[in-house]
């Protein structure tokens, strides 16, 4: 605050209006900005209590037995089976196989851009990359069913389903690539330039540099890359709704169509059961098994990058 | 490592062996990452020409009614309603008539004006009167050319097929002239026979023998045009005569059916006809192995004739024949010279060819050509009573009369408290009441579609196999990406269905999202880097919480919206608490509810976003801000904030581009499957472009697969430039801040 | 000038004039488009020919979609889907002005809508409404009213690139979509290989009708066989046409909008078809319908004008559409029902 010492022996600054208005202006602006960012608290318990509500109603109902729900292979709520293994396990079969596509390409993007092209090289590459980053999913979706899907029919034969995991995880991948390639290569531009100066130095190749030195110093943000990827597989919803299948099935052939907990999610409450069943309930406890996966794995790749952060500051 | 080592590092060749060997693998490495960015590149290049093949391409195309055939109607019509018009199909009738009256007038074939001509006067036509010459070369407009279809394989199979169209070209012109028909020049027809000799594979160097009819045996089926059937008939009783032993069987049942039969059916040997081959003839026939040879035996002529005691009117021009046929009272219509004597008409009857022929060539009339009445009442023939009245009280037809609502409905409905706009509108012009006859009448539907690849380079097969098909349909080349699409509302039928709804839908939900999401979300990023301080819990707590927001998958935020703001706050959302909808069936799945649910979404990532711009304005900006004694708010205001709102403004669009695309969210909240009817504000039903996008992606007719395409590109192209704006605010401000 | 005006004036009062006299003709346009051979009648009393005369018939007030406004909400079977969206495009193009929407959602969920949110005006059903979920209706105060508006022939339908089956018998059907893995298990002499299945969700009156028929009431064996589901029917259409060992089934209609990709099985030596629908021999054939509610149709006028509209037009556009026309007793029955509650 500003002092109140005269200017001058016989001049005093009356400091008075400062004290009041502007301050209560102050107040209530702080509350309004506090309230904003509050919201997405409200957001977060909102998110909780929806899903945890009605998954209580769910597993309190005497059809669903917990133990079954995380051990059994049948999801079928009309006959009462409500194991959960059909969604879960086309969710990794989709998410490996993305991971299979994405992580190659972008690691290899990302060292390129940020190791060997020209800053006017990455400059014109990097759009490119954005752009891919910004076509919404349900074009993957198109292309999926339209072009992947046929592509891998006159690879493999008639094997290949019309609806199938393999051509949904391929395009899930490439739309994840801009995402791990983009973080990946902030991680690598971080790593101060003093240490490849000194591999040099040495008579180290670039790719030794890069790949011995550069890479390991940005281990950390590489992996929260690789980890908030393996996150967003998960939550991918339109291709695999798409492309990917429209029942719950056991398998881990990729040749044939499964549901993904997102999918199926999205193929029941597109249909708007009858309220407090327990299929619409079930929807919500599969969200909510949903929310605390990609939870858990994003709060792994902040825990990551913090600890990242700490090592160059 | 190398063997010659000192101290233990590789010394000479080993050296130079060792780092060419590292470089080598440099190399090689160099090229593996940079061949993973272009297959990244690749990729999204195969993506945008898959999508852009689909939105473009051939299609086949029928119509459910011809417009030639509503043209025809209208003007035969138009030709048996005039006045004082005698039709019949009897062309002896016809000749009796105008041979009785003296101000008669009529046509009929040439035979019968050449067997009457001391009893009839011929009149000429733009100058030409009929004979071998004028209707060889064209010269008489109405004249339609006489010919025989078959082809090489039929032949092949029975020769005397081959050879009796030989004997017909050879003999043709002996007899033609009797029929009442005219003789194509002998030079011609020599050609046709070598024509025909060609095409059979036959020895062309001598001259073309003679066939003598004694040595042809099998049978042999023609059928077709009416107008051919007596000069292949007189030739197939001279064949016979002349020693032929075999069967010909003749049957009279039109060209198009005459052609049909020969090519579709493989029922006949030779068709007839007075006409040409149509090309989608041409390519049915070619589909089933008959590649069709037409040959030309002689040429037919209208004969427009008047009584002898008529002695001014001695030429016609084709304008004049029109009107002298339709609209003429009195002679002195057609021509000011001529006298005020009425006119009376003769003509064939409406089930005559000869009539068809006659309308078809006289007037040169397309349907978009015709009078908006005659347009109207094509229009009103083909539709209902109550489509009709709502096309007129969207848009009247006249200015000074009504035609399908009646008159007092029409005082009623325009007195009341919201007149239609058809009461104060200006009229409907031809060609827009054309435009309703082509969507309506006309009624173009869309039989197969094919993508742009295809089109280019099987475009020969794909028409082959549409002539083989559809023998009716056309095919053309079709944008599925036009301005009906952008204009139009979804429907069941793909020609008709467009993307108005969506863009719209999308435009209402967006700006609900950013009314949201932007005062929120920079509200709440400036009180974090600002106000907050990170000592305190409850701080931390939410920006741990923010970072944790944004990687929740979007469907989560669907089934939040769900649970909320179409359940919970229904009252609000569905616009009952306001009056805006009955309480009754108030629904919460309306576009405030889509746009509250995107405004969650995207949220944190604009807290984030504007955090880290708020974060790089320099902290001296603030601290001489204080020093001068401002508070806080006075800073933010006039410091902070305009350093960061690029920063923000950039990163905002790109949310708001990404919000755009979002599918599934919206999916949960409930966009609806059939919404024709515009929004109109936050309390509207609607649908959303990926929605729509996503409902045409999965229905199985291939023609939506390219409508999804087409809604796809107009997607794409909105982000492209929505990112291309941030990224030159980005570059911009970026150029400023170095 | 003045003598110009006077006659322009008098023309132009004498075409007014002409103009109300009579159904107005100033052109030569034949302006009874109502009478005339083309038009499609939407008097009910021109529907005669089709349907035979009674006296209900006769009786339904004429709807003239130009005075109807307001909005009406629709959902239910994707079944009647297209019959639905049929004669809602006709009803908008002949005039109606307010805001109609139809979800393709299921039956089952269009219930659920109806009668436990009360959200809809209008539920549409491949199946007849269950004793609970009247109960629930009628604790929101709603009295369901059935109205049958069509007859829908189940197609079971294999890709037209299948050419090993065209005829099942019904144990047969049971096998198939239940516990044969192959499809040789079923006939020794078809392929060796998995049968894929496409069928409607759970939530669909179609699923329950197939149950109800081919596994009496119980749908355990059919979803135990892993089948892909949905509840959109168009999704099951691309999945049985896309291999020659798919199979699946829904309403009639989609199958004969895809004709060119499909084939419908018979069924126990009877094709789907008007004729053997018509004379009870095709053995998967069920009823259509609409519910609605008396309270509904009163407090929302455009409601009761529109399912007048529905029952009046239906059978001008259930042939194209896919479906066949419900026998003129049920629908007699259901114009009853209608003018019972506007009574």
């Amino acid at each position: 605050m500003a002092s109140e010492a005269p200017l001058a022996p016989t001049t005093r600054v009356d400091t008075s209006a400062l004290d009041k208005k502007p301050r209560a202006r102050e107040t209530i602006i702080q509350a309004l900005l506090f309230i904003a960012g509050a919201i997405s608290i409200l957001t977060t318990v909102g998110i909780v209590y929806v899903l945890v509500s009605q998954a209580w109603l769910f597993f309190s109902d005497q059809q669903v037995n917990i133990v079954e729900f995380f051990t059994g292979t049948t999801w079928q709520p009309r006959i009462g089976r409500f194991g959960v293994w059909p969604l879960l396990s086309a969710t990794l079969m989709i998410t490996t196989i993305a991971m299979f596509v994405a992580l190659p390409a972008g690691l290899g993007t990302a060292i390129y851009l940020s190791e060997y092209a020209a800053p006017r090289t990455r400059a014109r590459l990097k759009p490119i990359l954005e752009i891919l980053a910004g076509i919404p999913t349900v074009v993957y979706g198109f292309f999926a069913l339209t072009f992947m899907t046929p592509l891998l029919q006159s690879i493999f034969g008639p094997q290949v389903q019309v609806f199938n995991t393999l051509s949904a995880g391929i395009v899930v991948g490439i739309l994840i690539i801009p995402m791990v390639g983009s973080m990946s290569e902030d991680a690598l531009q971080a790593v101060p330039d003093s240490l490849r100066q000194a591999a040099y130095g040495i008579g180290a190749t670039k790719l030794e540099t890069s790949l011995r030195i550069v890479v390991p110093a940005a281990i950390s943000g590489i992996a929260a890359a690789v980890v908030v990827a393996i996150s967003r597989a998960i939550g991918e919803t339109m291709v695999v709704t798409i492309a990917a299948g429209s029942g719950p099935n056991f398998t881990l052939n990729p040749f044939e169509a499964a549901e993904t907990l997102t999918g199926h999610i999205a193929r029941i409450s597109g249909g708007d059961l009858s309220y407090d069943s327990v299929d619409y309930n079930s929807i919500f406890a599969l969200g909510l098994l949903l929310f605390v996966i990609t939870l858990i794995l994003n709060m792994i790749s902040r825990r990551i990058v913090a600890r990242f952060r700490e090592v160059y500051e | 490592m190398a063997q010659n080592t000192t101290n233990g590092f590789p010394e000479g060749d080993a050296l130079q062996s060792q780092i060419s060997g590292r470089h080598l693998r440099g190399t090689i490495w160099r090229i593996v990452f940079l061949s993973t960015l272009i297959l990244a590149i690749i990729v999204l290049i195969i993506l945008l020409v898959t999508i852009f093949v689909d939105g473009f391409g051939l299609v086949a195309v029928q119509n459910v009614v011809e417009p030639e055939s509503l043209v025809l109607d209208y003007v035969e019509t138009d030709m048996l309603t005039a006045p004082d018009t005698i039709a019949s199909e009897d062309d002896n009738e016809l000749v009796a008539g105008i041979a009785g009256d003296p101000d008669g007038t009529g046509f009929f074939g040439y035979a019968f004006y050449a067997n009457n001509s001391d009893k009839l006067r011929l009149v000429s036509i733009e100058n030409t009167i009929p004979d071998d010459t004028t209707t060889s070369d064209g010269s008489y407009p109405l004249t339609r050319p006489l010919e025989l279809i078959s082809s090489a394989s039929v032949i092949a199979a029975k020769p005397q097929v081959g050879q009796f169209i030989l004997y017909y070209l050879q003999h043709v012109n002996e007899e033609i002239e009797n029929i009442g028909y005219f003789a194509i020049p002998d030079a011609e027809i020599s050609e046709i026979e070598l024509a025909v000799m060609e095409a059979l594979g036959l020895d062309t160097s001598g001259s073309v023998p003679m066939i003598d009819p004694a040595t042809v045996s099998g049978n042999i089926t023609i059928a077709g045009s009416s107008t051919v059937f007596p000069l292949t008939e007189r030739i197939a009783e001279r064949f016979k005569a002349d020693g032929y032993g075999g069967e010909i069987n003749i049957e009279s049942i039109g060209s198009s059916a005459g052609i049909r039969a020969f090519c579709v059916d493989g029922s006949i040997d030779i068709a007839n006809a007075s006409r040409k081959i149509l090309p989608e003839e041409r390519a049915a026939c070619r589909s089933n192995d008959r590649d069709p040879i037409e040959s030309q035996v002689g040429t037919d002529a209208i004969a427009v004739v008047v009584n002898p005691a008529n002695t001014f009117a001695d030429n016609l021009s084709l304008e004049e024949l029109g009107i002298l046929f339709t609209t003429a009272a009195v002679w002195s219509d057609v021509d000011g010279s001529w006298p005020d004597n009425p006119v009376h008409r003769y003509i064939p009857g409406a089930d005559s060819g000869t009539l068809d022929f006659f309308a078809s060539t006289a007037f040169d009339l397309r349907l978009q050509d015709l009078p908006k009445d005659a347009l109207v009442a094509i229009l009103g023939a083909g539709i209902t009573e109550n489509v009709g009245r709502r096309l007129e009280r969207e848009q009247r037809f006249y200015n000074n009369a009504v035609v399908f609502n009646s008159a007092e409905e029409w005082v009623a409905v325009c007195s009341s408290d919201e007149p239609p706009a058809g009461c104060t509108s200006e009229e409907r012009s031809q060609n827009n009441v054309y435009l309703l006859v082509q969507e309506r009448i006309v009624q173009p539907k869309i039989l197969q579609a094919w993508p742009l690849t295809e089109s280019i380079f099987n475009r020969q097969t794909i028409i082959d196999e549409v002539g083989a098909t559809y023998p009716d349909a056309r095919v053309e080349f079709r944008s599925w990406l036009n301005r009906h699409f952008l204009n139009s509302p979804t429907s069941s039928q793909p020609e008709l269905a467009g993307f108005r709804t969506a863009i719209l839908g999308s435009i209402f939900v967006i700006i609900i999202c950013i009314l949201f999401a932007l005062p929120v979300g920079v509200g709440a990023a400036i009180y974090l880097e600002e106000y907050a301080s990170q000592d305190k819990w409850y701080n931390r707590i939410i920006q741990t919480n923010i970072y944790n927001l944004a990687g929740v998958p979007s469907i989560i935020y669907g089934m939040l919206g769900l649970a909320i703001f179409v359940r919970a706050l229904e009252p609000i959302t569905s616009g009952a608490l306001f009056g805006f909808s009955d309480a009754a069936t108030a629904n919460g799945r309306t576009i405030l509810s889509a746009g509250l649910t995107l405004g969650l979404l995207i949220l944190p990532i604009i807290i984030i976003n504007g955090q880290e711009a708020i974060r790089a304005v320099p902290n001296s900006l603030r601290q001489a801000s204080y020093g001068l004694g401002a508070t806080k708010w006075d800073t933010v205001r006039s410091h902070v904030l305009p350093g960061a709102i690029p920063g923000i403004l950039t990163g905002s669009i790109l949310a708001f581009s990404r919000a755009i695309g979002e599918t599934a969210p919206l999916i949960v909240v409930g966009a609806s499957t059939f919404v024709t009817v515009d929004p109109t504000g936050p309390f509207s039903k609607f649908t959303v472009m990926p929605i729509l996008i996503y409902n045409w992606t999965s229905r199985p007719q291939k023609e939506y697969q390219y409508l999804a395409a087409a809604g796809i590109i107009i997607l794409l192209v909105l982000l492209i430039i929505m990112n291309s704006l941030a990224i030159y605010l980005r570059n911009r401000t970026q150029g400023k801040r170095a | 000038m003045k003598k110009l005006t006077v006659l322009l004036v008098a023309l132009l009062a004498i075409l007014l004039v002409a103009c109300g006299s009579d159904e107005p003709e100033t052109v030569e346009v034949p302006v009874e488009i109502g009478g005339g051979a083309n038009s499609e009648a939407d008097t009910a009393a021109d529907d005669e020919t089709d349907l035979g005369v009674t006296e209900s018939m006769d009786e339904m007030p004429m709807v003239d979609p130009l005075n109807v406004t307001g909005d009406i909400i629709e959902a239910g079977s994707s079944t009647v889907f297209p019959l639905a969206e049929a004669i809602a495009e006709r009803f908008i193009d002949e005039g109606y002005s307010g805001n109609i929407t139809i979800d393709s959602i299921g039956s089952g969920a269009g219930f659920s809508r109806f009668c436990e949110a009360g959200e809809t005006d209008i539920a549409n059903a491949s199946r007849p409404i269950r004793d609970s979920e009247v109960e629930s209706c009628q604790a929101i105060d709603r009295d369901p009213i059935e109205f049958r508006v069509g007859t829908d022939a189940l197609a079971v339908v294999v890709s037209s690139d299948n050419d090993f089956v065209d005829d099942v018998t019904f144990a047969e059907l049971q096998a198939i979509f239940s516990t044969a893995e192959n499809w040789s298990d079923v006939r020794s002499e078809w392929p060796d290989e998995p049968i894929q299945l496409y069928i409607p969700g759970t939530d669909s009156g179609t699923f329950d009708y197939f149950v109800e028929e081919v596994f009496e009431e119980d749908p355990e064996p059919m979803l135990s066989a892993d089948p892909q589901m949905s509840e959109d029917d168009n999704v099951l259409v691309q999945g049985v046409s896309a291999s020659p060992y798919a199979i699946g089934f829904f309403g009639y209609a989609y199958y004969q909008e895809n004709q060119d990709i499909l084939q419908a099985l018979s069924i126990e030596g009877v094709e789907p078809s008007a004729e053997s629908v018509d004379n009870n021999t095709y053995p998967l054939a069920r009823p259509l319908f609409i519910y609605s509610d008396c309270s509904v149709m009163n407090d929302k006028p455009q409601v009761n004008d529109y399912i007048n509209y529905f029952l009046t037009n239906v059978n001008e556009v259930i042939n194209e559409v896919g479906y066949f026309p419900a026998s003129d007793d049920a629908l007699n029955q259901a114009r009853d029902s209608w003018l019972n509650c506007n009574n």
